[in-house]
């Protein structure tokens, strides 16, 4: 037998030499070929060359584009010499004589069981046979290379997840695979999944399979779930049809982040254990990753909050009045300091003609929901204000407004004064709102009277409103304020009190009443000491400084 | 924070514990939500172990007063300690409650009142 040297020249891939004595060869796309090649123009068995009665044969197998020597297809068998071509799809097989030119070893056939020539890109594309063994290894190869590869760069959390599950549908074929990820709040949630078309039913996330996976950080692997002993008994994964299981933990630093499982309902023994280790190394390859990810995208997110709630105290702030009214009968100070960002707290004042309104209102809650109740608290009041007459028709209308459709029960407490600057008059009327102190000649500051006080607004649409009336004489000071005053806590857990704010109030007495207020908010942090605010501050003095000579 | 709830007499009874404000109002919210849910209509919220309560806290039983109003069931608070009692009346919310002294009374006084 002369032994006879191929060249074997696949399409885009570098040529291989085979030096052959003995036996047969077969060719073809195939892995179960003896010499694989990666060209989609082959068939998977597309011909052989085999050493028959002392002569090379070659022979079609059956090939669909055919098996050419020369330039001419063959039918069935055909002998080879040296000088030969043979084309097999868009391979070509250069045959000559094994010369002494070229030593090295040569090879029988016999030894020759599989031989893999392709590129490594063409093997790890060519994943079209899901039974075959070498091409299972190849996809398993090419998804932890592309993982790795496309996890070098910078990813979403979305596509991480992605191309989590589509490397390895691409990889083990499963018909539904899902991603749970746990939450700020410590449960698991969905957070990708992908199914093939056509796959039906609920997409499954099965506690057993939680409790299993997650809670004993394992990997799970069931090969038939109807006779699975672990989830005998589960109704809602056995019913959903699902055979085959295959989930690993996905797991950091920190502990179980998450679950990755792929299911399929079509086939028992969908995977296996090397299909387990595949999927445990992708979860682990992307575990720390998703926790970088997430990590930076709440940073993100919360740069992008935090811009916005800062927009927000600026607007919020910005209703606030800049100025206090420029007469020479008043003199007023006022302080708020939200909790958060924004707050449900509000003063405001209007002043029409020689009367002069007056607010200081405390939304129910804090932060945003109450800041926008406090808007819209604000808007009512400059209409209303301006087109009633009487303190207890302003509140009425007021509340009217606020409590259609309240569903949510949102409330303000208000305390809204109209003063007549000319005479010193006070109307007043308090809608839930702790009552104002009022310091008047050399006596201790006392609370005004609110015992008519209504329910606070929004409640009852038709709640009635009744309003108090005293005449302040040159000099008094009134001190509206709401009560996250009085109710700043301490580390001891004690609250600043009416007393304590009375106290603090009564020894500014005299000073002009923007210190009153300076003082009184000193009081009250210094009280608190660094205890976390709970509550919007607010305090508004006012002292009535009587009919002034009108200027020359 | 602590939230017990119990069954006497066919009254269900929600005591809250501790501070009910921004923080643990929405724990609150939640236990009465799902004790109407599950079909008590017969309620009554014990204050007794309430140190203080914010606004934030007073809406969660606006909103269940309303609920309980708009299902025909009946709303009773008992147990308030000062406090409490100050920021439900500087509030004006006295008038649109129920409220008894003490949890005896307040399952008491299903017996007798429609």
């Amino acid at each position: 037998m002369i032994p006879i040297r191929l060249r074997i020249d696949p399409p885009g891939g570098p040529p291989v030499e085979r030096e052959c004595r003995e036996g047969s060869l077969t060719f073809g796309r195939g892995a179960d070929a003896d010499v694989s090649i990666s060209d989609h123009s082959m068939s998977r068995q597309h011909a052989r060359i085999v050493a028959d009665a002392g002569a090379w044969m070659v022979e079609d197998l059956g090939a669909r584009n055919g098996t050419f020597v020369n330039g001419l297809r063959i039918d069935g068998r055909r002998p080879l010499a040296a000088g030969d071509v043979v084309k097999m799809g868009a391979t070509l097989v250069h045959v000559s004589d094994a010369g002494t030119e070229r030593g090295g070893a040569a090879l029988g056939f016999g030894d020759l069981t599989s031989s893999i020539f392709r590129r490594v890109a063409d093997i790890t594309d060519d994943i079209d046979a899901p039974g075959g063994a070498p091409s299972r290894v190849a996809a398993r190869l090419k998804a932890i290379n592309d993982f790795h590869r496309a996890m070098a760069g910078p990813i979403s959390l979305d596509a991480l997840l992605e191309l989590l599950l589509e490397r390895l549908f691409a990889a083990l074929h499963p018909e539904e695979g899902v991603i749970l990820l746990r939450q700020p709040d410590g449960t698991l949630a969905p957070a990708a999944s992908r199914r093939l078309p056509g796959a039906s039913g609920e997409l499954l996330v099965s506690r057993r399979l939680i409790s299993e996976v997650v809670d004993k950080s394992t990997a799970a692997l069931v090969s038939d779930l109807a006779i699975d002993e672990r989830f005998a008994g589960s109704d809602s994964i056995i019913g959903s049809g699902i055979r085959s299981i295959l989930a690993a933990p996905i797991t950091d630093a920190t502990g179980c982040v998450g679950m990755v499982a792929i299911y399929s309902r079509a086939h028992v023994r969908r995977f296996g254990e090397e299909d387990m280790e595949l999927l445990v190394s992708l979860a682990s390859a992307a575990a720390l990753r998703i926790r970088n990810v997430a990590l930076a995208e709440e940073a993100a997110e919360r740069r992008v909050q935090d811009h916005e709630l800062a927009l927000a105290h600026e607007i919020q702030m910005a209703m606030l009045p800049r100025e206090f009214p420029q007469r020479a009968e008043v003199e007023m100070g006022a302080a708020l300091i939200p909790a958060r960002a924004v707050g449900g707290d509000l003063y405001d004042f209007l002043l029409i003609d020689d009367t002069l309104w007056f607010i200081v209102a405390d939304a129910a809650g804090k932060g945003v929901s109450a800041a926008l109740f406090m808007a819209v608290t604000r808007t009512l009041f400059r209409a209303v204000a301006g087109s009633e007459r009487t303190v207890s028709s302003v509140v009425t209308r007021m509340n009217t407004e606020l409590a259609r459709d309240n569903e949510r029960q949102f409330f303000v407490t208000a305390f809204i004064g109209c003063l007549a600057l000319r005479s010193g008059a006070l109307a007043y009327a308090s809608a839930g709102h702790p009552p104002p102190l009022w310091a008047s000649g050399q006596g201790r500051p006392r609370a005004l009277d609110t015992v008519d006080a209504g329910v606070a607004l929004g409640i009852l649409e038709d709640a009635e409103y009744h309003e108090g009336r005293l005449t302040l004489e040159a000099g008094d000071v009134l001190l509206l304020y709401t009560d996250g005053v009085t109710e700043a806590i301490n580390g001891r857990g004690e609250l600043f009190s009416d007393a304590r704010l009375e106290q603090s109030f009564a020894a500014t007495a005299g000073r002009p009443v923007r210190e009153s207020v300076a003082s009184i908010v000193d009081a009250v942090n210094g009280f608190a000491a660094g205890q976390p605010q709970e509550d919007d501050i607010t305090v508004l003095a006012l002292r009535y400084r009587g009919l002034q000579a009108p200027p020359m | 924070m602590k939230i017990e709830q119990s069954n006497r007499d066919g009254v269900t009874v929600i005591a809250p514990f501790g501070r009910i404000d921004t923080s643990t109002s929405g724990a609150v919210d939640e236990v009465v939500k799902q004790a109407v849910d599950a079909g008590a209509r017969d309620l009554v919220v014990d204050f007794a172990g309430v140190e203080y309560i914010s606004s934030a806290g007073l809406r969660v039983f606006l909103v269940l007063a309303k609920r309980m109003r708009d299902l025909k069931g009946r709303l009773v608070l008992c147990g308030l300690p000062e406090p409490v009692r100050q920021v439900f009346r500087l509030a004006g919310f006295m008038p649109l409650f129920r409220v008894e002294p003490s949890l005896d009374a307040a399952v008491a006084s299903f017996a007798v009142q429609p």
